[in-house]
């Protein structure tokens, strides 16, 4: 694994965590939708590249097959179908309303996270397989018990769809 | 110092994910807010394995939680193909159905 110094490893998170903010506005605030998702890749994609350096690289390859190879195929699949319709800008919630909670909700995460800030990260290692298949068993039948109805779902949902294109 | 970095974008996703949901109109913008969220929790998660001296319980729940939605996302862009095709709108202001 990369093994940068402490100096470049504080500069490459530091531009990392900047490049995550960046795309995650660009994809909120952008006005076309194609655009969105692009940013929302680049999200996935430095997103990867922090949990990599953070010494997860599993969870990197996932959040990068799942987040760039699927999400987004499917993002870009549905704006084909719907094509990009126009809405107004102006929020349902007032924006003060909206501003004061959020505002009191990323106080509090604030707060929260605080003590970790100092927190050395490196710990005691596990295999991720042992916790996966053993201690976590119970945890992973449960997603795969999901991920069948997920897809039972969406299989459900569509063939309307596919009747109305064959008609 | 690298903590600091990774929990200001944990916090920041999950300040702007929370933004997105409050302020935007568009369905598909509240499924891409709703993702910007969760990967600021998977993040948040990772990062308090680590910081509590159990990185592969965090890694292990952060991928339970990549998985949770990724099916969200499956069935919430199905649901929007449908509302499109039924209502012809993707606005959550016009979408006054379930008020009759």
């Amino acid at each position: 694994m990369y093994d940068p110094t402490q100096r470049q490893a504080f500069m490459i998170a530091m531009i990392t965590a900047a490049c995550i903010l960046v795309c995650a506005v660009l994809a909120l605030g952008a006005k076309r939708l194609l655009v969105s998702v692009t940013a929302l890749v680049g999200v996935s994609a430095s997103l990867s590249l922090m949990l990599y350096l953070l010494g997860a690289p599993m969870l990197a390859v996932v959040e990068l097959s799942v987040g760039i190879g699927l999400i987004a195929v499917l993002l870009v699949f549905t704006l084909n179908l719907v094509g990009e319709e126009q809405v107004e800008r102006r929020p349902v919630l007032p924006v003060m309303v909206a501003v004061g909670l959020l505002l009191a909700v990323v106080a509090a995460l604030v707060y929260l996270v605080q003590p970790l800030a100092s927190s050395d990260l490196a710990g005691p290692t596990s295999p991720l397989a042992q916790t996966l298949w053993h201690d976590q068993a119970a945890n992973t039948l449960l997603q795969i018990v999901l991920i069948f109805a997920g897809l039972i779902s969406v299989l459900g949902l569509l063939p309307e769809i596919k009747e109305r294109t064959e008609l | 110092m690298t903590t600091t970095a990774v929990l200001a974008a944990a916090v920041g996703l999950i300040g702007i994910g929370l933004g997105g949901l409050l302020l935007s109109r568009h369905l598909l913008k509240l499924l891409i807010a709703v993702q910007i969220l969760t990967k600021g929790l998977i993040l948040a998660v990772a990062t308090a394995g680590y910081a509590g001296g159990a990185p592969a319980l965090g890694q292990s729940i952060a991928l339970a939680i990549l998985v949770a939605d990724a099916i969200i996302i499956a069935i919430g862009l199905a649901l929007i193909v449908q509302i499109q095709q039924r209502l012809g709108t993707l606005d959550i202001a016009d979408l006054t159905v379930l008020r009759r």
